[in-house]
C-alpha cells in the first residue's frame, strides 16, 4: 500500500505521528508513575493481617486500622458506639471472632438481625480486630481448641438434655433454627463451627442469653457442641428428613404427594374408555 | 334363543332357560354346600351383578378405607414389640445422642422398633403415612360428598356416620402419635391437659379423671394405648361397616349424564370389574404409602427426645388433623374472665372446645338444615355439580378457606422462619384473614358459580363456537356456532339447577286471613336464608334449550350435528 | 313426601323418556338387545368396544403388558425377602437406613406391579359396556307400611304398656338407675384434684437448684443476660408431676431494668428474678428468652411475657402474667426461695380466683 506523505487531513504525516508518540509516551509516564507508586507503597506499608509472632502490640494496630476503615462508620471511632451500632467496649474478643467468623458483621443493611453471610476478612485479619476490641476492655477471649472441641469423653447424651433445656426452644430440637419476635430468629446451627457454638454460648451474640462459665461449664458447653454435631452427623435412617422441621412439611407431603398421587391414579382407573376407531 | 358370547375360539353349546350357557357342575355344587346352609345364592345372584358408577372422585373414600386396612396390619405388627410402660428406664441401645439417659419404657421400645428390629422402621413409618392419608382421604371425601349433594336422603345416616368417623380418626390419630412418648407428642398432651382444664366447674375434675391425677400421671399412656389399640379402632370398624353396607343397599349416586336418572344406576358391574378397581386401588393405596415411607422420613421421634415436662422444641406442630386446632388456639386473642371467685378461660375454651363443638354440631346437623331451607325432601341419587348449586358450593368453599386459615395459623412460626416474615404480623394476618377472607370467598365462589352456570346455559342452548366466520348475502358477518352433542349437554346436568324459590303461601290470603307460618320468626328467617341461597333467573325443570333467548337469535345460522336438534329461539 | 310434587323444584325431574339419544335409540331401562350379551347380566344401555375389542392382537398385547406387571411384582416381592434377609442384623443407623430403603421400595415396586396389572386388566381386557341397573324403591308399598306399623302396634298392645303406667314408670326407673352404676365405677379413674392444681413443691428456704446438675445456683453464677432452670430438688428425686408444676426460670436483669410490682419489691434479689417456667395458657415450658427485649416467648402459642414488669402478657393468648417465685440468697451466697408462689402456676381452671 503506498503512503502519502499527508493525511486526508493535509496534516505532514511526520508531525501526527510525533503526536501520537507524544501522547503514548504521557500515557506511559502516568502508568509507570502509578505502578512505581503501587510498589513503593506496598513496600512501606505492611501487608494488612500479618503480625510478626508474639508481637500483640502490631496485632492490635493492625487490628485498629481494620476497625477504622470496616466497623467505625456504625460503633464510632473509639468503639463508643451510635446511632447504628452498640459499644464494643467490654465486649470481649470472643464477640469479635464470632460476629466477623460467620459474616454477621459487618451488616449488609441495618434491619432487625444481623444474619450470617460469607466472612469478609481473613482469619489472620480477625484476630487482629479481636486483639484491639479486646485491649478497648475486658470480655471473654476467645477460646482455645481444648476448650471448644469435644473430646472422646463428652457425654453426648447429657449435651442432649442440656440443648433441650437451654437452646431447643429457640433453636428447635435438633437446631434447625426457629422464629422469634420483633423481627429476629434463632438460625440454624447447621454451618456454625464448634468454636463459633462455643462462642456463642459465652458471649449471647444479639437477642440470644449467655451462658457463662458458672452457669454452663466448658465441661458442658462440650457436651452440647458434641450434641449438636453427633445430630448432625447422624444419618436420616427414615430417609429425605424435610428440613428436620416436624408435622408441618410431613402433613403438606402426605397432601400434594399422597394424595394427589392417588387422585392421579383414580383418574386413571376412571378414565373413559378408548373407542376403537 | 342362543346367545353367541365374544372372544375367538370359544364354542357355543346349548342354553338353560335363562338363555345363558349352563354353570359347570364343580361350581354349582361349590355354590350349594354354601347355600343349602346359609341361603345365599339368591343374595349372589343379586349382589355380584350389582352395578357401581364410575367416576375417579367416588374413589376418594377407598384411600381411607383402604388406609385403615392398611393400619390395621401394621399396627397390628407394631404391638406385637411396643410397651406402652411410663416406668423409667436407661437407654443403652444403638442411637449414640441418647445412650445412657432415662426414658420411658414406651420411648425405648419406641427407639428399639426403629432401629433394632428388623422391618420395624419402614413398617413404623408405613403406620403414620397411612394415617396421614387416612385423615386427608376422609376429608377429601366429605368434601366430595358435601359438593355434590350425596349428603340428601336417604344418605343422612351415612354422613352422620361419617361425621363421627372424622371425629373419632381424628382421636386415634392423636392418641396413635402421643404414644411413643416423645417431647413433641408429650407437648401436646400437656396442651390436652391444660384444655381439659379450662372447662368451667368440671374441667380439673375431668383432667384428674382422663389422665388418672395431675398432668402427667402415671396411667396416661397405657390409657392412650387401650383408647389406640381396642376401643377406637372397634367402634371405627363398627361405624365404616355400616357405613360400607348402608352405601351398598342404597346404592352409589351417579353424575348426571346421557342414560342416568334419578331412579337407575349405570356403570360396571361389581363382580368382576369392580372388585379389580377397587382391589387394584388398595394396591396402589399401599404401594404410595409403601413408597413415601421409604423415601420420606416421619415422626424421627429420636430427633425429639424422650418427653421432660421441663423442656420444650421451637416449631412444635402436632399433626396436620390436628394443625387448625393449634392454630385456632395461637389466633384466639387473651380474653378471659373472673367472676365470683372463679375464673372463665376464653382463650382457650372458645378455640378449642367451643369452635370444635360447634364445627362437627354443624357438620351433623347440615343435610337437615339444607333440607328445611331449600323444603326439599324429595330423595336424590344424582350428584349435583358443585357450580349448580352455588348457595351450597359457596358456603363449603367458606368454610374450607376457615379451616385452611387455621390450618396455617397452626404453622405460623415455621412459615415466619422460612418466608422471614415477622411473627407477630403472621398472628395479626391469619386474625384478620379469619374474620375477613370467609365471606370474600363465599361471594367469589357463589359469583363464579352462577358465571359458570350461565356458561353452560349459553352453550347448551348457542352451542360452541366453530371460529369459521361466514358472510351473509347482506355483508354480516357471523361465526358458525356448532350444537353441543347431546351427550355433553346431558353431563351438564342443566335440570338439576338449584332454582328459585318455591312458591310460598301468601302473606295475607284471599279471606284477609294472615298466614300463621309466613309471619312466624323462624319461618322468616328461613325463607331469608333460602332467598338469598338461591339464583332468581335459572329454571330448575328444563333441559336447557328453553332459557327465554329467543331475541336476537333470528339470523343465527347454527350446525347441526348428527342427527341432534336444536332450535334457535325455540 | 311425593317425589314429584309441583311446589318442590328440587325433586328430581320425571324421567325423560322422549330425549334422544346419539344412537337415535330410546335411553330406557329395557334390555339391549344384542348378540354378544349375556341375559344373567344386567342389561347394556352403551356398548363400548375399545381397540383391544376390535382387534384380537391388540388384546393380546395388553395382556402381555398386564403379565409384565405382575412379573415384576413378583420380583419386588423376591426383592423384599432378600432385602430382609441379607441384612442379619442392624448395626448402625446406616444399616437401618439401607434396610428402610430397600425393604420399602422393593415393597412398593410389588403392590405398583400388582396395582398397574389388576387395573390395566379391567381397563383393556374386561368389558367396559356401561349396564343398567334399576334402583329400588327403598321405600315399602302403602300396604305394607301399614301392616308394618299395625304390627308395632299389636305388638305395644299386647305389653299392655299403654295401660299399665305403674309398670313402665317403675321398668323406667329400674332401667334408667344402670347409668349410674355406669358411671360410678369411673370414679377412681384419678383422685380429685383437690388442692393440687393451686400447689406446687416451692417453700420457704428451698434451694434453686439447676435442672440438670442439682447443684444450687450461686450468686455471680448467671451473667448479666443469662437465665437458667431451677427447681427444689433433684430432677431424679422429684415425680413427673411435680416436675410438670416446678420448673422455675432464673433471670438475671441488667442493673436497674426490674421494676417490680406493688409490694414485691423484696421478691427479687439484685436484678435476678425468678417466675414459673410453665406457661399460663396451656402449660408449655416455655425456655425462650429474648435477652435485648427482656421477653419470654412461649414457643407453642406465641404468649410473650415482659420480665421486668412482672412477666405480664403483651402478646398472644396468655391471659395472665407467670407467676413469681419471692427469692433471695442464704448466707453461703446460694439462691433461696423465700416463699411459695402466691397463685396457682399453669393453665387457668375453674377454680382459680
Amino acid at each position: 500500500m503506498t503512503r502519502r506523505s499527508t493525511t486526508a487531513a493535509g496534516q505532514p504525516r511526520r508531525v501526527r505521528r510525533s503526536r501520537l508518540r507524544r501522547r503514548l509516551a504521557g500515557y506511559a509516564v502516568i502508568v509507570g508513575s502509578l505502578a512505581g507508586v503501587g510498589t513503593v507503597y506496598s513496600f512501606v506499608t505492611a501487608a494488612p493481617g500479618v503480625a510478626a509472632a508474639g508481637d500483640p502490640t502490631q496485632s492490635v494496630l493492625q487490628g485498629k486500622s481494620l476497625y477504622l476503615q470496616g466497623c467505625s462508620s456504625c460503633h464510632g471511632l473509639a468503639a463508643e458506639g451510635g446511632t447504628d451500632g452498640p459499644s464494643l467496649v467490654g465486649v470481649g474478643a470472643a464477640a469479635v471472632d464470632f460476629q466477623v467468623s460467620t459474616g454477621r458483621m459487618p451488616v449488609r443493611q441495618q434491619e432487625a438481625e444481623a444474619r450470617r453471610k460469607p466472612n469478609s476478612y481473613t482469619p489472620d485479619e480477625i484476630a487482629n480486630l479481636a486483639a484491639y476490641v479486646a485491649s478497648l476492655g475486658s470480655g471473654p477471649a476467645v477460646p482455645a481448641d481444648s476448650q471448644y472441641t469435644p473430646g472422646s469423653d463428652a457425654d453426648m447424651a447429657l449435651g442432649g438434655t442440656l440443648f433441650r433445656t437451654n437452646c431447643s426452644a429457640c433453636h428447635n430440637f435438633v437446631g434447625a433454627g426457629g422464629a422469634l419476635a420483633y423481627g429476629k430468629s434463632a438460625p440454624s446451627l447447621s454451618k456454625a463451627t464448634d468454636k463459633q457454638m462455643y462462642e456463642a454460648m459465652v458471649t449471647g451474640p444479639g437477642t440470644m442469653p449467655l451462658f457463662g462459665d458458672r452457669q454452663l461449664t466448658p465441661d458442658q458447653k462440650r457436651d452440647i457442641i458434641s450434641y449438636v454435631k453427633g445430630v448432625k452427623s447422624t444419618p436420616d435412617p427414615g430417609g429425605f428428613n424435610l428440613g428436620r422441621v416436624g408435622a408441618v412439611p410431613e402433613g403438606l407431603v402426605a397432601w400434594l404427594a399422597g394424595i394427589g398421587a392417588l387422585a392421579l391414579f383414580a383418574m386413571w382407573i376412571g378414565a373413559r374408555a378408548r373407542r376403537a376407531t | 334363543m342362543t346367545t353367541t358370547r365374544p372372544g375367538p375360539g370359544t364354542a357355543t353349546p346349548a342354553a338353560d332357560a335363562n338363555g345363558a350357557k349352563p354353570a359347570p357342575k364343580v361350581v354349582k355344587k361349590a355354590l350349594g354346600e354354601v347355600d343349602s346352609r346359609f341361603g345365599t345364592a339368591g343374595f349372589l345372584k343379586r349382589n355380584l351383578n350389582k352395578v357401581f358408577p364410575d367416576h375417579w372422585s367416588f374413589m376418594l373414600g377407598e384411600i381411607a378405607l383402604y388406609s385403615f386396612v392398611i393400619l390395621l396390619l401394621t399396627g397390628t405388627f407394631l404391638t406385637f414389640f411396643f410397651r406402652p410402660g411410663t416406668n423409667e428406664v436407661i437407654y443403652q441401645g444403638q442411637y449414640i445422642p441418647l445412650r445412657g439417659l432415662k426414658m420411658t419404657e414406651a420411648f425405648q421400645s419406641t427407639l428399639r422398633i426403629s432401629f433394632d428390629i428388623r422391618g420395624g422402621l419402614i413398617i413404623r413409618q408405613i403406620h403414620h403415612w397411612a394415617a396421614l392419608l387416612f385423615m386427608a382421604a376422609i376429608v377429601a371425601h366429605c368434601c366430595r360428598i358435601f359438593f355434590t349433594g350425596a349428603f340428601r336422603k336417604p344418605r343422612e345416616t351415612n354422613w352422620l356416620i361419617g361425621v363421627g368417623l372424622i371425629s373419632l380418626g381424628l382421636l386415634e390419630g392423636f392418641a396413635g402419635y402421643s404414644l411413643p412418648d416423645d417431647l413433641l407428642s408429650g407437648t401436646g398432651l400437656r396442651i390436652a391437659y391444660g384444655i381439659v382444664e379450662s372447662i368451667p366447674v368440671v374441667g380439673s375434675y375431668l383432667g384428674s379423671f382422663v389422665f388418672g391425677g395431675q398432668f402427667p400421671g402415671p396411667d396416661f399412656i397405657p390409657r392412650l394405648f387401650t383408647i389406640h389399640i381396642l376401643l377406637v379402632p372397634g367402634i371405627l370398624l363398627a361405624l365404616i361397616t355400616a357405613h360400607m353396607l348402608i352405601m351398598w343397599h342404597q346404592k352409589h349416586t351417579q353424575w348426571p349424564a346421557e342414560h342416568r336418572t334419578n331412579t337407575n344406576v349405570v356403570g360396571a358391574p361389581f363382580y368382576p370389574a369392580f372388585m379389580a378397581k377397587t382391589g387394584g386401588f388398595f394396591f396402589a393405596t399401599f404401594a404410595v404409602t409403601a413408597a413415601l415411607s421409604a423415601l420420606v422420613q416421619i415422626n424421627p421421634v429420636w430427633l425429639y427426645g424422650p418427653y421432660n415436662p421441663t423442656q420444650v422444641g421451637a416449631g412444635s406442630q402436632p399433626d396436620f388433623y390436628i394443625g387448625w386446632l393449634e392454630g385456632s388456639l395461637r389466633m384466639m386473642p387473651n380474653f378471659e374472665t373472673h367472676v365470683a371467685g372463679h375464673t372463665i378461660s376464653w382463650n382457650v375454651l372458645i378455640p378449642a372446645v367451643v369452635l370444635p363443638g360447634v364445627l362437627f354440631t354443624a357438620m351433623a346437623l347440615y343435610p337437615f338444615l339444607e333440607a328445611w331451607v331449600t323444603r326439599d325432601y324429595s330423595a336424590h341419587n344424582i350428584c349435583d355439580r358443585p357450580r349448580n348449586r352455588p348457595g351450597r358450593t359457596a358456603l363449603g368453599v367458606a368454610v374450607l378457606t376457615e379451616l385452611g386459615i387455621l390450618l396455617l395459623a397452626g404453622g405460623n412460626d415455621v412459615l415466619a422462619d422460612r418466608f422471614e416474615v415477622s411473627l407477630y404480623a403472621t398472628t395479626w394476618i391469619f386474625r384478620v384473614a379469619f374474620i375477613v377472607a370467609p365471606p370474600i370467598a363465599f361471594m367469589l365462589t357463589r359469583r363464579i358459580c352462577l358465571g359458570l352456570q350461565h356458561r353452560d346455559a349459553h352453550s347448551a342452548l348457542h352451542g360452541y363456537e366453530t371460529g369459521r366466520i361466514v358472510m351473509l348475502a347482506d355483508g354480516e358477518f357471523i361465526e358458525v356456532e356448532s350444537a353441543l352433542p347431546d351427550e355433553a349437554v346431558a353431563r351438564m346436568g342443566l335440570e338439576y339447577r338449584q332454582g328459585p324459590p318455591p312458591a310460598l303461601e301468601p302473606l295475607v290470603d284471599d279471606h284477609g286471613v294472615r298466614s300463621r307460618r309466613r309471619h312466624n320468626p323462624i319461618e322468616r328467617v328461613r325463607g331469608r336464608i333460602g332467598a338469598y341461597l338461591y339464583e332468581p333467573d335459572a329454571q330448575p325443570h328444563t333441559n336447557g334449550h328453553a332459557n327465554g333467548h329467543a331475541d336476537g337469535h333470528a339470523g343465527e345460522l347454527t350446525e347441526d350435528s348428527g342427527d341432534h336438534e336444536l332450535n334457535a329461539g325455540e | 313426601m311425593t317425589d314429584h310434587s309441583a311446589d318442590n323444584p328440587y325433586a328430581p325431574p320425571p324421567e325423560d323418556t322422549t330425549r334422544a339419544t346419539s344412537a337415535g335409540t330410546v335411553a330406557t331401562a329395557e334390555a339391549h338387545p344384542a348378540s354378544d350379551h349375556n341375559p344373567v347380566r344386567p342389561p347394556i344401555i352403551e356398548r363400548i368396544t375399545r381397540p383391544q375389542d376390535a382387534d384380537p392382537r391388540r388384546a393380546n398385547r395388553a395382556e402381555r403388558a398386564i403379565a409384565l406387571a405382575f412379573l415384576i411384582s413378583a420380583a419386588g416381592t423376591v426383592a423384599f425377602i432378600v432385602s430382609y434377609l441379607a441384612v442379619p442384623s442392624l448395626n448402625n443407623l446406616h444399616d437401618v437406613h439401607v434396610s428402610n430403603l430397600l425393604l420399602g421400595l422393593s415393597l412398593t415396586v410389588s403392590l405398583a406391579g400388582l396395582a398397574f396389572g389388576i387395573i390395566g386388566w379391567v381397563k383393556w381386557l374386561m368389558p367396559a359396556h356401561e349396564l343398567v341397573q334399576e334402583r329400588h324403591e327403598l321405600a315399602a308399598a302403602d300396604a305394607d307400611l301399614e301392616t308394618a306399623a299395625q304390627v308395632v302396634m299389636a305388638g305395644l298392645e299386647e305389653t299392655g304398656l299403654a295401660r299399665r303406667s305403674l309398670l313402665k314408670s317403675t321398668l323406667g326407673l329400674a332401667l334408667g338407675l344402670f347409668a349410674l352404676p355406669a358411671v360410678l365405677l369411673l370414679r377412681d379413674l384419678g383422685p380429685l384434684p383437690r388442692k393440687t392444681l393451686s400447689t406446687t413443691q416451692w417453700k420457704a428456704g428451698l434451694l434453686l437448684l439447676n435442672a440438670e446438675t442439682g447443684l444450687p445456683v450461686r450468686l455471680g453464677d448467671l451473667e448479666i443476660g443469662s437465665f437458667t432452670t431451677v427447681l427444689p430438688a433433684k430432677a431424679d428425686d422429684m415425680n413427673e408431676e411435680d416436675l410438670s408444676k416446678a420448673p422455675v426460670l432464673l433471670i438475671r436483669l441488667e442493673p436497674g431494668l426490674n421494676k417490680p410490682a406493688a409490694g414485691r419489691e423484696n421478691w427479687a434479689y439484685q436484678d435476678h428474678v425468678a417466675y414459673s417456667k410453665i406457661c399460663t395458657h396451656v402449660g408449655c415450658p416455655i425456655g425462650l428468652y429474648q435477652k435485648q427485649s427482656h421477653k419470654l416467648l412461649c414457643p407453642c402459642h406465641q404468649s410473650t411475657f415482659d420480665v421486668p414488669r412482672a412477666c405480664k402478657v403483651v402478646f398472644g393468648p396468655a391471659a395472665r402474667a407467670l407467676p413469681q417465685l419471692p427469692i433471695s440468697v442464704n448466707s453461703s451466697g446460694e439462691f433461696i426461695a423465700t416463699a411459695s408462689f402466691d397463685q396457682p402456676v399453669g393453665p387457668s381452671f375453674w377454680e382459680r380466683s
